[in-house]
């Protein structure tokens, strides 16, 4: 019997968190990077590493902080983008591949890989371009640790009538089915764990995310699978013809 | 019991340095865990002389784990370090859970993790 369940999260759904306590669980979240760059710089500067040592912390230094900052401008777009956003028509293909992109040599740093799942009709989407780019970066970053040379992380694109749904799929530990309100609730307590099953990685990035989304019109969501999860955002579908 | 000292730490990257600076700057030989079940795992197949341990891991805690290694007589004997970056973190609240020393993450150098375990294996 299958274990996969669908949890999609209402784009009515006000979250329970203020900005002072997302601002403060955020704080909290980037400590981790910064801690780890600073343990990496000590590490390059010491007198017993070797030079193919360096390179590799270097590697490290510089994926880590690539890392920090795109959940420091996830978090930075979620407050400064409170009014509505300005949308437009977008091939999701090309979104996707730029995603795909960006986090490649964080995946390949990491023994992992991401893919972008090939298909053949490519439905067009409505959405502020920047803003989509965010979440689907905050959902790769989620993802890093949750693949394999066989099982890569995969970006998958599927229209359903009225929106269409771009996924990213890991193969990560269970998701629980309460995951955003253990998550919420944990930020709401300023409790010191991370996300639940998925810990290192961004749950105030998929908070931030659901943020965002909602202020596209739209709603991110998981699908439990019983060896991972996918992390999905709708959005609407474009009514015009492909502009590519 | 073996003599390595167990790593238990779910970023890669910091326990990799971990690794580097127990086996560079300490000499002692390590295991690796990512989570609380991978460690309990470890720690019945080859019991480590000394664990280190980050408090923020997979599913369960770095509390949890330690809540579990003194529930054991044999366990509950290995000394602890604990690593984090938690401010409101007390080694004294730790200690009746086996932790022996507290190293803040944002403030440790290098030489302070086989410092530490020298220390408690002293």
């Amino acid at each position: 019997m299958s274990s996969e369940g669908s949890r999609r999260l209402s784009v009515a759904t006000q979250s329970a968190l203020d900005d002072t306590t997302l601002t403060t669980a955020a704080v909290g979240e980037l400590m981790s990077p910064l801690v780890l760059l600073r343990q990496l710089g000590l590490a390059l500067t010491a007198e017993s590493v070797s030079a193919q040592e360096r390179q590799l912390l270097g590697k490290q230094l510089t994926l880590t902080s690539e890392r920090a900052l795109r959940m420091a401008a996830t978090l930075s777009l979620t407050t400064t983008s409170q009014q509505s956003l300005q949308l437009e028509p977008i091939n999701p293909v090309s979104i996707c591949q730029e995603v795909v992109h960006e986090l490649s040599p964080l995946f390949v740093a990491h023994g992992q890989k991401i893919i972008l799942e090939p298909r053949t009709r490519i439905p067009l989407l409505v959405a502020n371009r920047r803003v989509l780019q965010q979440i689907l970066l905050s959902f790769g970053d989620n993802a890093v640790y949750y693949g394999s040379e066989s099982h890569p992380v995969r970006m998958t694109i599927s229209g359903h009538g009225a929106f269409v749904r771009i996924g990213v799929r890991d193969y990560g530990p269970a998701v629980p089915i309460d995951t955003w309100q253990r998550i919420e609730g944990r930020v709401a307590r300023r409790a010191p764990a991370p996300m639940a099953t998925r810990p290192t990685t961004s749950a105030i990035g998929l908070i931030a995310s659901r943020r965002l989304a909602e202020l596209m019109g739209s709603a991110v969501g998981f699908i439990r699978h019983r060896d991972g999860a996918t992390f999905y955002v709708d959005l609407r579908a474009s009514g015009q013809m492909s502009l590519l | 019991m073996s003599q390595a000292v167990l790593i238990v730490e779910s970023e890669p990257w910091l326990g990799d340095h971990y690794q580097r600076t127990l086996e560079k700057g300490g000499d002692f030989t390590t295991l690796r865990a990512t989570n609380a079940y991978a460690a309990m795992d470890m720690i019945d197949e080859t019991p480590p002389v000394a664990i280190v341990l980050s408090l923020l891991l997979s599913g369960t805690s770095g509390l949890g784990l330690l809540h579990e290694l003194q529930t054991y007589v044999d366990t509950a004997e290995i000394p602890v370090i604990v690593c984090s970056s938690l401010p409101d973190v007390r080694l004294n609240e730790l200690e009746p859970y086996g932790v022996k020393r507290l190293l803040n993450s944002t403030l440790m150098r290098p030489d302070d993790l086989p410092t530490a375990v020298r220390s408690v294996l002293a």
